[in-house]
């Protein structure tokens, strides 16, 4: 038995990971139940014993029998709760980036629209927004060929997207995208196409991403609102929709009810309801059921409150289909702070130095899309990666250029000030020689030892001959101190939603669309699986843009 | 990759912070010996601070944003122990910032142009993560965002 295969067997029922089920500072508190199986496990002075297991086959398996609270619609609202009544022709569910456009366009047409939001402004997340064939993007003379979009988005998928679905994305976005553009031009908005990708054997990048500036999404979220009010759309915010009204699960979807402050309001909606109520990141038991890789998540990217799955629950309520795989947006780099922290993000330990395991032990390729390089953290023991640099991580910093987003670690967005910050913290260790550093890692010092000298050979060579990583990435481990900081997957948003047709209309277990039901971003599916396809900068927000605003059109022109 | 054009984009207002509302916290009546044994001793505090650390009190922001938060305390009026208490140089207690702006964190509009850096998505509950008192502020949310919140 290797001294590592030791050191595993010694730790492996240790603590798995814990998610969503406390609050977030709950790590100071003893102890926590993971998932379905209630082990407890103990922990040393408010940070958790690094354990080497992952979550374990029960803590899985379990969710498959169990039954879950969403798994029986609620009794429907009796009618003589319903405080309030409205009509409309049409009803968006959300406030995000989908639910704005479709609210927007809806409008446009002349329909009459309210749009219901459960929290108390509107919701935006990130800054790249996926189009092509655009007026920005040909005035540029950027042509990014559909066929290599389309390639991209099937084959992160395994070929399990709805290729009907990306084909209309395709068509239509530039279209849509154009009269966004319109609208930033009237309002003065500034916007750009982010022409800073590369590419190697693991990933090629292409430049479909518009940002808007100053706030990015909040900008273009934003000014989306302004224009939505000023086209006479009803916005309730703090009213989030409970239920959706369709007479015995038959024929057409007619309205819905709302929880406002004073109580039920009834829509009922002549012409169709949008769902654009997002992902399911905050609603932990939706993790369990239906994206079990979540639960070994160390952070979450966007705990504003939203995204709990309401409309995809509500959907299938009615009858509706959530696709059968699961897509998480998993990012890397959430730290382990100890004071459990969760939510912070360490880019410095987001580029592609040298990773190891808790068992001091290099893993993969380093330089690789951030949903593979998550899939690869949370695959080690313990779903932990320690990031390894030396005293040169200042310089070498610049020659790493990492995937999307990981670039954002160039300075001046990420410099010695940030660096000092996070060893302030105790999320950055250094030592002054590599077995003090393993100690303070708490890695086998030989195991790492070695890996560390059997790194610094390939890039002795230049060339990575273990996992192929690109050898301008290869950056020597060897004048002290050295640095290295602990990091987990964390979780952005999911996009695996409600089965939709090229109407946008959610489908029921027979594929056949229900009347007066519509879904859009990430309560949508059928686009996305298993992984974020990030080379196709911002293409999540392009669902989200395109098919809003394709629904909220296809709804107006409907007949009342 | 949040970098904007080399040549940048100028956008929206430098809105500042609305002007902090400085409210007296209620001291504890201390008898006529305990506040003269007390001016006393922030007396010799105050003495041996500025001989020690002349330039102490006149620093300014590396990056020329104004004085620190230390010296505009000062100017406006509010002793070292409101913080610190009886030793200069003991830590501030977490949450202390809350006695005098118990509202900056959640409500109060920062710009009209950008996110609201005190409702943000990631985890920074201390003041001090960004604010600091006696050395220049740092915008955290800088780490990924070329977010110019002017800092204070």
């Amino acid at each position: 038995m290797t001294e590592n295969e030791k050191t595993r067997n010694k730790k492996h029922n240790a603590t798995p990971r814990k998610a969503f089920d406390e609050g977030r500072r709950n790590f100071l508190k003893g102890s926590l139940t993971v998932g379905a199986a209630g082990l407890l496990a103990g922990f040393a002075g408010g940070i958790p014993k690094m354990a080497l297991a992952t979550t374990t086959a029960e803590s899985v398996a379990s969710p498959n029998c169990k039954k879950f609270s969403f798994d029986t619609p609620p009794a429907p609202i009796a009618a003589s709760q319903i405080k309030t009544k409205k009509s409309v022709d049409v009803a968006v569910l959300g406030a995000g980036l989908a639910g704005l456009c479709a609210a927007y366009a809806a409008a446009e047409k002349g329909a009459k629209v309210v749009l219901l939001e459960k929290r108390k402004t509107f919701t935006f997340h990130g800054g790249w927004n996926a189009s092509v064939d655009d007026r920005l993007h040909k005035a540029q003379k950027i042509h990014i060929p559909k066929d290599k979009i389309m390639a991209e988005v099937m084959r992160f998928s395994a070929y399990q997207s709805n290729a009907r679905l990306i084909k209309l994305y395709l068509d239509e976005c530039g279209r849509v995208m154009d009269k966004i553009l319109d609208m930033a031009d009237a309002a003065g908005v500034k916007y750009f196409v982010d022409t800073d990708n590369k590419s190697y054997w693991p990933y090629t990048e292409f430049p479909t991403a518009i940002q808007f500036l100053p706030g990015w999404n909040f900008t273009l979220c934003g000014m989306l609102e302004k224009y939505v009010k000023a086209k006479g759309v009803e916005i309730l915010y703090e009213t989030p929709a409970v239920q959706l009204i369709r007479k015995n699960n038959k024929g057409k979807v007619t309205g819905l009810v709302a929880k406002g402050s004073d109580g039920y309001i009834q829509v009922n909606t002549a012409r169709g309801v949008i769902l654009c109520t997002g992902g399911y990141v905050n609603n932990r038991e939706m993790f369990e059921k239906y994206s079990p890789r979540c639960l070994k998540i160390a952070g979450d990217g966007y705990p504003e409150g939203s995204n709990t799955g309401d409309g995809i629950l509500m959907g299938m309520w009615v009858g509706g289909i959530k696709q059968e795989t699961d897509c998480p947006m998993l990012w890397d780099g959430f730290t382990a702070i100890p004071g459990g922290f969760r939510n912070r993000v360490v880019n410095l330990a987001r580029q592609p130095f040298l990773y190891v395991n808790l068992l001091g032990e290099r893993y993969a390729n380093e330089d690789a899309p951030f949903g593979y390089t998550a899939n690869q953290d949370i695959a080690q023991p313990g779903a932990w990666k320690w990031t390894v640099w030396d005293a040169n991580w200042d310089k070498d910093k610049d020659k790493m250029h990492g995937t999307v987003c990981e670039k954002m670690v160039k300075t001046p967005l990420w410099n010695n000030k940030a660096y000092d910050h996070f060893k302030g913290k105790g999320v950055i260790v250094e030592a002054d020689t590599l077995e003090a550093l393993a100690d303070k890692m708490q890695v086998p010092r030989a195991a790492f030892v070695a890996t560390v000298k059997r790194y610094n050979e390939l890039v002795q060579k230049g060339a990575d001959e273990d996992f192929g990583k690109d050898p301008a990435k290869l950056t020597a481990i060897v004048k002290p101190p050295f640095g290295a900081c602990k990091t987990g997957a964390g979780l952005l948003v999911t996009m695996d939603g409600l089965r939709i047709n090229t109407d946008l209309q959610v489908l029921d277990a027979e594929s056949k669309p229900i009347d007066g039901l519509y879904a859009a971003g990430n309560a949508s599916g059928d686009f996305f699986c298993n992984d974020y396809p990030i080379t196709a900068t911002g293409i999540s927000h392009g669902r989200a843009y395109t098919f809003g605003w394709l629904a909220g059109e296809k709804v107006a022109a409907l007949k009342g | 990759m949040a970098h904007q054009p080399a040549d940048g984009f100028k956008t929206g207002t430098n809105a500042r912070l609305p002007a902090a509302r400085i409210r007296r916290m209620p001291d504890a009546p201390l008898s006529r010996t305990g506040r003269l044994a007390k001016i006393l001793r922030a007396a010799v505090i105050l003495f041996f601070l500025l001989a020690a650390s002349p330039a102490a009190w006149s620093q300014k922001a590396a990056d020329s944003s104004g004085p620190f938060l230390g010296e505009r305390h000062k100017t406006a009026g509010i002793a070292c122990s409101r913080c610190h208490g009886e030793k200069p140089a003991a830590p501030v207690a977490a949450g202390i910032c809350a006695g005098c702006h118990p509202n900056v964190a959640k409500t109060e509009k920062i710009r009209e142009d950008l996110p609201n850096p005190h409702n943000a998505h990631m985890d920074y509950p201390d003041c001090t993560d960004c604010h600091h008192v006696h050395k220049a502020s740092e915008n955290q949310c800088g780490q990924c965002h070329n977010f110019d919140y002017k800092m204070r």
